[in-house]
């Protein structure tokens, strides 16, 4: 039992830290334009896809094809929002979301006829991965996992530095508190709102990267990705970014530990989130963090 | 310095504001009274361009202000202070008074800039890095306000800075304006607090239905019986 513990942990991060990037994408665009966005999950596998585009199928280093999917995928990013939700921006919030699902539906379309409908996997014939043995052997990492941890760590400290430190983020955090207030300051709401899905789906993009470094790609790889992450945000408390990471955590540990270290089979993983989300949901309905923002609220 | 003159305007729907005239000289504070939905605050939306001019004119130093960009108008030195509790309240102190200087790139001068506005309020200095929404209304109010002082503008727009406060705190607010109208900023305010506004007022205007109703000096109109009747409960 204990000998399988440092690989439970490690796959356990890996899932966390691509939950994470998922969640945020989601939390930022739920705090400012209050929907949720059922996308997020196409546009990690968008950038699975782009990633193979890049480096497998174009050659490209690795590094130089992580910042094109980045780069790429922010693109896409302000380019749906301009395209089909800011028509919308003024409508209850049902109506966005009901557009994401579409928006979602074409990404996957685009990419079954770019790249076929197969699967695909980054691991070519004959390529073998450099794996780390730890632990007296029962911890093995492959160069790629590390790779991609670092990635992610960077980005998601480089988001927060961005958002505490910066003037753009200060008016980012400023708009989702209060967008008429924000407006009035002269802070454009519509370069806000860009940079926002800017950011937002080039994260998830990289999350795309990481999960396709650890499956297989395809087109509907986003879907289980998207739903998770939104219990991640459910979890840790709508419109909170710590939530959302602590609740990426969470569902990332718990979904691992939990058919790691009972008989439970793997594909009931989805089906432990959502039980864990409906307990969760019992014990504090407004998530982790957004209870306790209310408190703060009240006092 | 601002003149407003004939001023008809909408939300796209039927007119609120009917040939409306109101006007603010340099180191004045004016205040608008009037009935609930008399239009009161739809004055101060249409300086910012948040209404759908239909006739008449707004001019800030004869430069024709309607149709002008938010950060322009901020730009040539008008700031607003709207309803309600305007704060940015996961924002810190300080955050949200950097805000009002969003349109500023110049670090150095939002550094002064924060001077100028800790000077004016020194509550706020001692508590600059603690959340806003931990904050009374009161204290969120003068957040608001000290935000607006933030470019050091020529005209500060109010609308009803003392809703939901209490009396004492009223009182402080109002004795703010004083202050600011002393250091050359000119107050134009929407007040539903009447008296009190009033006796802190150089001018006021009375708006009922969208339309000038009355206008006098704050002594003038708070010792008009009509007024006295319908808006000061006396």
């Amino acid at each position: 039992m204990l000998e399988i513990l440092p690989q439970i942990i490690w796959f356990s991060l890996l899932a966390s830290a691509i939950y994470a990037l998922v969640a945020i994408g989601l939390s930022l665009i739920f705090g400012i334009l209050e929907f949720i966005n059922f996308a997020q999950g196409d546009f990690a596998m968008v950038g699975a896809y782009l990633f193979f585009g890049f480096v497998i199928e174009g050659g490209l280093p690795w590094w130089i094809g992580i910042a094109m999917v980045v780069i790429v995928a922010a693109l896409m990013g302000v380019v749906i929002e301009r395209i089909t939700f800011k028509p919308v921006r003024k409508s209850p919030p049902f109506i966005p979301l009901v557009i994401s699902i579409g928006v979602g539906a074409l990404l996957q379309a685009i990419m079954i006829f770019k790249f076929g409908g197969s699967v695909k996997s980054y691991r070519t014939e004959g390529s073998k991965a450099e794996v780390y043995k730890l632990f007296g052997d029962t911890l093995s990492v492959t160069q790629s996992q590390i790779t991609l941890m670092f990635v992610t760590a960077g980005l998601l400290l480089g988001l927060y530095l961005f958002l505490k430190y910066s003037k753009t983020g200060t008016a980012i955090r400023a708009v989702a508190d209060n967008q008429d207030v924000a407006a009035i300051l002269g802070v454009s709401i519509n370069k806000t709102i860009g940079i926002i899905f800017a950011v937002g789906t080039a994260l998830a993009a990289v999350a795309g990267v990481m999960i396709a470094n650890e499956q297989n790609l395809s087109i509907t790889m986003g879907l289980s990705l998207g739903v998770k992450a939104f219990a991640a945000v459910v979890l840790g408390g709508v419109g909170s970014l710590p939530g959302a990471i602590v609740g990426a955590f969470i569902i990332g540990f718990s979904e691992n530990f939990i058919v790691g270290l009972t008989p439970i089979p793997s594909s009931y993983k989805d089906a432990i989130v959502f039980g864990l989300l409906i307990i969760m949901l019992f014990l504090y309905p407004n998530g982790l963090f957004g209870a306790k923002a209310e408190e703060e609220a009240r006092a | 310095m601002l003149t407003i003159s004939k001023l008809t305007a909408n939300y796209g729907g039927p007119d609120i504001l009917k040939n409306v005239n109101i006007h603010i000289k340099e180191g004045e504070i004016v205040t608008i009274i009037g009935p609930n939905g008399a239009g009161k605050s739809t004055i101060l939306k249409s300086i910012f361009g948040m209404t759908n001019i239909v006739e008449g004119k707004i001019n800030f130093y004869e430069e024709n202000m309607v149709g002008v960009k938010t950060a322009d108008v901020i730009k040539r030195g008008i700031c607003y202070v709207p309803q309600g509790r305007s704060v940015f309240p996961s924002l810190t102190v300080e955050e949200n008074l950097e805000m009002g200087a969003f349109i500023r790139s110049d670090k150095a001068q939002i550094k002064k800039d924060l001077h100028y506005v800790y000077e004016k309020f020194p509550k706020l200095y001692q508590r600059r890095h603690q959340k806003t929404k931990t904050m009374s209304g009161g204290e969120q109010q003068m957040v608001s306000i000290g935000r607006a002082l933030m470019l050091q503008p020529q005209l500060l727009l109010l609308d009803e800075p003392s809703i939901g406060l209490a009396p004492k705190i009223v009182e402080e607010v109002f004795q703010k304006c004083k202050e600011i109208k002393q250091s050359g900023t000119a107050v134009l305010m929407v007040e539903q607090n009447a008296n009190i506004a009033l006796e802190y007022s150089d001018r006021g205007y009375v708006l009922e239905l969208g339309e000038n109703r009355l206008e006098g000096t704050g002594k003038e109109l708070l010792s008009n019986k009509k007024v006295g009747e319908l808006y000061l409960g006396k």
